[in-house]
């Protein structure tokens, strides 16, 4: 990752938790796989088999079956997991981070959440990278 | 109005490791380095640095075999963390009350829960308090139980002494970034069981549930200014709990002398109702009439029996049976009318901002009971 964003991921004092770069390499990765009127949807995360764990941890709460739409993706240094359906994209996301909602905080009401969520929260810095790497491409 | 310092804390020196730390580099040097300082900081045998604090408690209870069938108790005040861990393997929670002067489990309720079907006890260091763990390894060793330290919130504690990452069959935590040491995301477990330690390394390296390079190496300069740090809290704790003594909107939590060191991550205080309740006053009032003078007082963890997420079919079908989602006496005491949070980062702030959190509430004190 180059200096300047590593610098102001530590600097800006916001470290992880759904983090702005972690908004941003999120844009940028639907952005990539969409195609004009077939939008997708993403989650990224720690690792490969952390996007696997959403997908299986969905399918055993009955949220998904075989046939849904949603598949894991490696970066090596990261994973994502990808659907164009947004209402599945909505579970992944609260599986993802702890129940809550996308877009809503830690500070959000706890009687709006109807999922258990797990932690599968990529950081800044592998978000960082992923962002390097797609600008690349 | 009053000014907290900003969380979390870096500087050069933490940049400096962050640059020489690479996210795709096999060998993990960051990572053995890290690991190594943890286990000079805590003197516990065995440390696995993780994803976060979340799957550390998913890994351990993996490992200990955990799932469908088994019971594993826990507090209902805590985190959803360490539920989910739980519905996650399978097993079936079982919640048991907690102490009404430390908000912890209470090792009386939880010896009340277990059954032939017990396999293990999930206990929380609250705010960083260790809870009481002689009587938690004695039952666990009694009942042939595991016992598992959340320790998400309570990095640096010690009790007799001795490391909270020392005690029970595996201690967990989280270095997410309200924590008191943080990378953003991440989470340690601590074992002395080399078996196991072994048995959770090849888990976390065939997953891929290692914590990377950069936040390995952000944990080894924000390890460095640890100690410092607690004792700042420990010191500003002390001063805010003798400067509200004799306050009657609120009473500081119970000091066990067994505590040796607290990590001070919330500074919790009681409301006192009774007091309150005279004057036709709530803890709700209280939490609004001092955010309004500039204090951000917390109310604290909603019982987690009580959160529709926890009720709902998804984790009924998680776990393949019902949960007993009675209300326990003192959570609800603790959750709905008693509990007071100020976050970790108050009690970095300088004698100035301390002095004016004490004045707010004497502010309030008279206002309430003129
Ligand atoms: C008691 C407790 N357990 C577990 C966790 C989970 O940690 P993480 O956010 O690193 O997944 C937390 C974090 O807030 C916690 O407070």
């Amino acid at each position: 990752m180059n200096e300047e964003r590593l610098e102001s991921i530590l600097t800006s004092g916001v470290w992880g938790t759904c983090g702005p770069i972690e908004k941003l390499a999120t844009k940028k990765l639907c952005d990539k796989l969409s195609e004009p009127g077939r939008p997708v949807f993403t989650v990224l995360t720690y690792s490969y088999s952390a996007a696997e764990e959403i997908l299986s941890i969905a399918k055993r709460m009955g949220l998904i079956s075989e046939d849904d739409p949603a598949y894991p993706m490696d970066f090596g240094f990261a994973g994502a997991v990808v659907t164009p359906s947004v209402s599945l994209y909505e579970f992944f996301y609260q599986i993802h981070h702890c129940g809550h909602r996308p877009g809503i905080g830690a500070t959000v009401d706890l009687s709006e959440e109807t999922i258990v969520g797990g932690d599968m929260r990529i950081t800044e810095w592998q978000a960082g990278e992923l962002l390097e790497s797609l600008e690349q491409l | 109005m009053l000014s907290f310092p900003k969380w979390p804390i870096a500087d050069e020196s933490d940049l400096q490791l962050v640059r020489e730390a690479d996210i795709r580099d096999r060998s993990r040097p960051m990572s053995k380095r890290f690991a190594d300082a943890f286990r000079d900081f805590t003197k516990a045998p065995y440390v696995l640095p993780v994803a976060n604090g979340t799957v550390s408690l998913e890994l351990i209870l993996t490992a200990l075999s955990v799932g469908p069938g088994d019971e594993v108790i826990l507090p209902p005040y805590t985190f959803i963390a360490t539920f989910s861990s739980i519905v996650y393997t399978g097993a079936t929670p079982v919640f048991a009350d907690i102490e009404p002067d430390t908000y912890n489990l209470s090792p009386e309720e939880t010896e009340k829960r277990i059954t032939s079907k017990t396999k293990a006890i999930v206990a929380v260091a609250v705010a960083g308090r260790p809870f009481d763990l002689d009587a938690f390894e004695k039952l666990a060793k009694d009942k042939g139980l595991f016992l598992i330290v959340d320790a998400a919130q309570a990095v640096g504690s010690t009790w007799n002494g001795r490391d909270i990452a020392t005690y029970g069959t595996c201690a967990s935590f989280s270095c997410q970034n309200t924590k008191n040491l943080t990378c953003g995301e991440g989470g340690i477990i601590t074992t002395s069981d080399e078996n196991l330690y072994q048995k959770l390394c090849s888990m976390v390296a065939k997953k891929e549930h290692r914590l990377n390079e950069i936040s390995c190496a952000l944990l080894i300069s924000q390890l460095a200014r640890l100690p410092q740090q607690m004792a700042k809290r420990a010191q500003s704790a002390r001063y805010l709990n003798e400067g509200l003594s004799s306050c009657r909107l609120v009473q500081p939590m119970k000091q066990d002398p067994r505590i040796t060191l607290d990590a001070f991550h919330l500074f919790v205080l009681r409301t006192q109702m009774e007091e309150l309740d005279k004057v036709g006053r709530t803890r709700k009032d209280l939490i609004r009439d001092a955010r309004e003078l500039g204090l951000p007082l917390l109310a604290g963890y909603e019982p987690l029996y009580r959160l529709p997420s926890v009720q709902s079919a998804t984790t009924r079908k998680l776990i393949q049976t019902d949960i007993d989602l009675s209300p326990l006496p003192v959570c609800e005491r603790a959750s709905y009318e008693e509990g007071l949070w100020l976050e970790q980062f108050t009690l970095l702030s300088e004698k100035e901002t301390l002095d004016q959190i004490l004045q707010i509430f004497e502010t309030l004190e008279r206002r309430y009971f003129a």
